[in-house]
Parts: C-alpha cells; sequence; structure tokens
C-alpha cells in the first residue's frame, strides 16, 4: 500500500472510539482483540462492545489471520480438484508493534524468492492494518533491543494512538486514509500528531530490558557443537508454546487427509520443538534429541535467518518468554551466546 | 524461602559424589519464572533458588537421564512426589537412581494472580496466612488464598512421604474442601449438549502445543500415538473434530493414573480447564472401582487389568 509522506498524513482526535468500531464491526470484516476465558485473542468480531484494547498482549500473535494454523489447500473427489476462495478483506484492529514488526519477516518466506504463497499473499493484501501503539508493554517484552518500539508502527494503514484518555488517529498509507473518511473526530496538524507518534517512539519497555545483540548471530556459527546447548535443552519441556505463540515462527506441515474417493490438502503449523518435525520417510531423525531441537529454534532465529535475509527471526514480543511454563527466556541464550564470546 | 537450603543440599550431594548431577531451580528472566537448572558440579550450587515461585514439576524431566550413568538428585514438592511415584509405578525410572531432596511445601504463588495483585512483583515471603509481595510497585500483604495457585489451596500432600532429605520440618495438608467435586457436578448437571457446547468452545482455543502431555508425569508413554505419523490417529487440524479427539483422548489416557498435580491446567498457555475432564475421570475411578484417593499411584491401575470374570463384556 502507497505510504504517505509524514507531513501528509491525516491524523484526527476521538474522545470516544465506540462510534467508529460500530461502523467497522457492522462492516463484517473487523479481527479486533476480545476477551475471552483464555485470555485475550484476535477473533472476527460481530459487535464492537466486544473489542478491547486495553490489555498487554494476546496470548497468541495475529499471524493465524496470515497463516492459519490449518488451512485447506485443495480438496478433490473422483469429480475433480476444487481450490478454496481466496481470502476476502478484512480490518485487522489493535496489532501492536512487536506482531506488526513479524509481518515483513514472513513476507520474506512466503513472498519472496521463486517460491511465493498465493493464500498467504492474498490475504495480506486484503488486510487494512489498524496498528495500536503500544502503552501497556509487559515486563517481558524486549522489542526495544531489535530497534523497535512501541511506537513502531511501519506498514500499518493507520495507527491509533492511546492519547490524553482517547485516541489520536493517523492515517500512514492511502488505504488508511480512505478507511479514515468514514471516520468522526476533530482534526488534527501533522505536527502535533508527529510529536506523539514520537513520544511513543521513543518510550523504552517497562523493565528496559535491553539485549545486546551485535556478535550474536556471528558467534553461533562457530558454537554449533557447544556445550552449552546441553544446559539450555536440559530446561525445555519439548512443547510447541514458544513457537506456535511466536509471530515469526512459520514451519509448517503438508498432510493429505483421505477418506474413500476424497479428500484434502492440508497445511498446519509444525514446530521444530516436536520430535517428528524432521522425522524422515525411512525412520531415520537428523535431529534425534532435546539439544538438537532446541538448538535449531535458537539457531534459526538468530543465525539461519540472519545469514539469509539479514535480520533477526525475532521481534523481542516477549511471548515465548512469558508463556513458557518452565521460564526458558530466548533473552538468556542470547546473554549466555554472549557469554561464551566474552570468554574466548 | 529455602534457597540456602537447597544450595547446601547440592553443595553436599555433588561433592560426597552421592549423586552426579542435581535437578533444582534457578532464577528467570524475572524472579517469578524460574526455570529448571541442572547442575552437575558443587560450585554451581550458588545458581540454585527455591521459592514461592518455584511451581514447575521437575519429576518429568528425570525421563531425560534415564540411559544416563549416575544417581540424579531433584528437588520435589508433594504434588511433584506423586509425579515421581507415578514414573516409579510405571517402572519409568528406577528409585535407586533418583535422590530425592523434599520440600515441604507452604505453597507456591500463582505469578499472574500475583502480578494482578502487585504489578511489578518480584518477591514473596509466607507469614502464618498471608503473604508479603515485595517488587517496584512497594510491597502489599495478601491472603494465602488470593495469591496461592488454585492446586495448593486443596493440598492434601504438601510433603514428599518418599524423599531421601526433606529441606525443613513437615508441613500438615490443608483440609481438601473438594472444590473439583462442585466443578464436577456442575458439568454433569449440564445437558449433554450444553457440555458438548461448552467443551467444543473449551477446546476450540488450543493450539495443540502439547504442553499437557509434555509436563504429565502419567504421559510417559516412549512414544505417544498423538506423534504417530504412520498410522497417524490424530490429524494437525484445529479447527475440526480433531481437537475433541485430542483432548479426551488424552484424558481417558491418563484416567485412574492421574496424580492430580494440576501442572497440565498451570502450563496450558490458553488456559483450558483441563482438571475438570482429569476429575470427572478420577471421581469416577474412585466410585467404580472403590478406591480412596484415586490419584495415588499403584503399580496396577483399575484401568490396567484384565481379569477373565470382569462383569463389562467388553473389558
Amino acid at each position: 500500500m502507497n505510504a504517505l509522506a509524514v507531513e501528509e498524513r491525516k491524523a484526527v482526535r476521538l474522545a470516544d472510539i465506540r462510534p467508529v468500531l460500530e461502523r467497522l464491526a457492522a462492516g463484517g470484516k473487523l479481527v479486533a482483540p476480545v476477551a475471552e476465558a483464555g485470555g485475550f485473542a484476535f477473533r472476527r468480531v460481530g459487535q464492537a462492545e466486544k473489542v478491547r484494547l486495553d490489555f498487554y498482549n494476546t496470548a497468541e500473535s495475529p499471524k493465524d489471520l496470515f497463516f492459519p494454523q490449518s488451512e485447506v489447500l485443495f480438496s478433490y473427489d473422483a469429480a475433480g480438484i476444487a481450490v478454496p476462495e481466496p481470502a476476502g478483506e478484512q480490518v485487522l484492529l489493535g496489532i501492536r508493534p512487536c506482531d506488526l514488526a513479524a509481518l515483513p519477516l514472513l513476507d520474506r518466506v512466503f513472498g519472496e524468492g521463486p517460491f511465493r504463497d498465493p493464500g498467504y499473499l492474498a490475504r495480506r493484501e486484503r488486510t487494512v492494518l489498524v496498528a495500536v501503539a503500544c502503552d501497556r508493554p509487559r515486563a517481558s517484552c524486549f522489542c526495544t533491543s531489535f530497534g523497535l518500539s512501541p511506537g513502531h508502527v511501519a506498514g500499518a494503514d493507520m495507527v491509533l494512538y492511546p492519547d490524553e484518555g482517547g485516541y489520536l488517529v493517523r492515517a500512514q498509507t492511502e488505504a488508511g486514509e480512505a478507511l479514515m473518511a468514514e471516520w468522526p473526530g476533530e482534526a488534527v496538524a501533522p505536527g502535533e500528531a508527529e510529536a506523539v507518534a514520537a513520544r511513543y517512539r521513543s518510550m523504552e519497555t517497562p523493565l528496559g530490558r535491553r539485549i545486546r545483540l551485535e556478535g550474536v548471530a556471528e558467534a553461533l556459527d562457530g558454537m554449533f557443537d557447544h556445550p552449552m546447548w546441553e544446559q539450555i535443552a536440559a530446561r525445555c519441556l519439548s512443547c510447541g508454546i514458544c513457537t506456535y505463540t511466536c509471530p515469526t515462527c512459520h514451519c509448517f506441515q503438508l498432510t493429505d487427509e483421505a477418506k474413500g474417493e476424497a479428500g484434502k490438502r492440508v497445511r498446519c503449523w509444525d514446530s521444530c520443538m516436536f520430535p517428528e518435525f524432521t522425522r524422515m520417510a525411512g525412520g531415520h531423525n537428523p535431529r534425534p534429541d532435546k539439544k538438537a531441537r532446541v538448538r535449531q529454534r535458537f539457531m534459526h532465529k538468530l543465525n539461519y535467518f540472519v545469514r539469509r535475509w539479514e535480520e533477526y527471526l525475532c521481534v523481542g514480543c516477549g511471548r515465548c518468554v512469558e508463556s513458557c511454563p518452565v521460564g526458558l527466556d530466548i533473552a538468556y541464550v542470547i546473554e549466555a551466546v554472549q557469554g561464551v564470546t566474552a570468554r574466548a | 524461602m529455602r534457597s540456602e537450603a537447597v544450595r547446601a543440599a547440592a553443595r553436599r550431594l555433588l561433592e560426597e559424589g552421592k549423586v552426579v548431577r542435581f535437578l533444582g531451580h534457578a532464577p528467570g528472566f524475572d524472579p517469578t519464572s524460574p526455570f529448571p537448572q541442572l547442575i552437575t558440579r558443587a560450585e554451581e550450587a550458588e545458581r540454585l533458588v527455591l521459592d514461592h515461585f518455584c511451581a514447575p514439576n521437575l519429576a518429568k524431566y528425570l525421563l531425560d537421564y534415564e540411559t544416563q550413568e549416575g544417581v540424579t538428585a531433584v528437588v520435589l514438592k508433594g504434588c511433584d512426589a506423586l509425579g515421581l511415584a507415578r514414573l516409579l509405578a510405571d517402572h519409568r525410572v528406577a528409585r535407586d537412581r533418583v535422590w530425592v531432596v523434599g520440600l515441604p511445601c507452604p505453597g507456591m504463588l500463582d505469578r499472574d494472580k500475583a502480578a494482578a495483585l502487585l504489578p511489578g512483583v518480584q518477591e514473596a515471603r509466607a507469614e502464618g496466612d498471608e503473604f508479603v509481595l515485595t517488587g517496584a510497585g512497594g510491597e502489599r500483604r495478601v491472603a494465602a488464598g488470593q495469591v496461592l495457585l488454585d492446586r495448593c489451596l486443596v493440598c492434601a500432600v504438601p510433603t514428599p512421604d518418599d524423599a531421601d532429605e526433606l529441606l525443613g520440618e513437615p508441613v500438615p495438608g490443608r483440609p481438601v474442601p473438594r472444590e473439583e467435586d462442585a466443578a464436577v457436578a456442575a458439568l454433569e448437571a449440564m445437558t449433554s449438549a450444553e457440555r458438548k457446547a461448552y467443551w467444543t468452545e473449551q477446546f476450540s482455543r488450543c493450539i495443540r502445543c502439547m504442553a499437557c502431555r509434555n509436563v504429565c508425569p502419567a504421559c510417559n508413554c516412549r512414544s505417544c500415538c498423538f506423534d504417530s505419523e504412520e498410522p497417524r490417529w490424530l490429524s494437525r487440524v484445529t479447527d475440526g473434530p480433531a481437537q475433541e479427539m485430542f483432548h479426551f483422548v488424552r484424558a481417558l489416557h491418563v484416567a485412574g493414573r492421574c496424580v492430580d498435580c494440576h501442572e497440565c491446567e498451570r502450563v496450558c498457555p490458553m488456559d483450558i480447564p483441563l482438571m475438570k475432564l482429569n476429575h470427572k475421570l478420577l471421581q469416577d475411578v474412585e466410585e467404580l472401582f472403590e478406591l480412596e484417593r484415586a490419584f495415588v499411584p499403584r503399580e496396577v491401575e483399575p484401568l490396567g487389568i484384565y481379569r477373565p470374570d470382569d462383569p463389562e463384556e467388553f473389558a
């Protein structure tokens, strides 16, 4: 979507956001955070009053909206093959800076190179992103370590900045502007809006948790066989929480679910933490133990992806840290790598 | 709470060569989230902590060392020790290869409850029937009932009864009001359509991370039907009937074998009330087979016996 220059961005102030939410919800295309028994989650919303923006973070990232946990790629029967209709338009409201920063990383995997994922790309293209600047970071957050901030909103069509008890809303793209054209609100001068945006960009996370990343990818080049991995793996429960709640993890598996003459090919999330993830047809498993699997997760995020795309596959959202039932912290792993380099 | 005591025990056991490794807890990214810590040298004992946030059950980690030489020392609370008893009864761990450092447990705190009561909480100490939480936000005194994990509120077995040594004097169990009976009764009072709707909604949140299975001391099979690719017993599809299939099979496979430790519920990132299912099955086993405290592990469990004179035709 075409980004607008800072001085061209329209901004309005809304004391009450409800009328806007009502309008979006009535369109039937709204996906937003709601409170449910298990915490906060992004769900398709029919009633505006269900939308909640006062949360720390959702248990799951919104990556499922672009890269669904289960997706039918095609189905077949004796009559032929049917490919599902491409996704319709949607408005994703309430995406946080960390999750927003994860999308360009997924775009590289699913949208660049010779193999492009049409389903993913259609969903990306047909989703208007209404980000909310982060006014509630958690103790486990460390987005600032990756050059991000509670005000990092690049890639959003529109941004809601919690401000003065209401919201300052700013369009960033033509699509955002088009959506905003229908909105009420008192116009705000570009300079004033930019000042609010700048304030969020300079915000620190609550614990000011900042991890030094210099040299981490390089150091890991020579650490494949380091005894450190044994120590780290000794803590792991081998569950998939970290990878499934991660906004950047993107591994999947394909299966055919057949019954009689009909069936479907389904793509489902998979996790490098699971023993069968790398099990081959003949039974051989190149990552036979927990150490190999734990190492893979961190190597992928902090080394392989960097070598491939020159970026870390982590945005510091803190979900893996927060949800890990045994407190296994990626920041601890990064610090361990730094410790090894310091001793070398 | 008992950090010094656990460090001293680890140092002594490793120095004396009584054990080759020691499994305890160490401070995580914040003190309310400690992680399991394996140490093999006495000088590493300084890393260990033992406080009111050490909820994770370390018993299951013993399986990681089943093929390795030497005795493993492990810090266990009363509930964790039932997990070990399960592994022993199932012949997955040999008792002489484990040295149990038992913690007479005063109860573990629920870090979400603690954080809600005092944002930024970093420490907790028990004072009588209260806890004093301290953190960046100051200090706050709260009733134990407000901040303990649900499971600790009804704990009948705070002190491991099979420990090789205890870190402190045994703690009496709290009288168990059996709140779970009420939860199960509420489920039983529903019509089957209501119950179906209830569980479908609960299971719809499941992301199939397998944490509930992995943490469960009763889920200790060498290979699990859920992991099987050939044949694939369980579809990975998360928006269909496989969700129920997964949860009911998990619950039934631990029916009569669950030790009531509540770890599955604690680890679930989506807060699915798994213990309601487990409690229902525990109660059924208790009633049908006239067993007291169905969750105390036995070598042969009611659902693991074959008898030619079984009154059920299907058995």
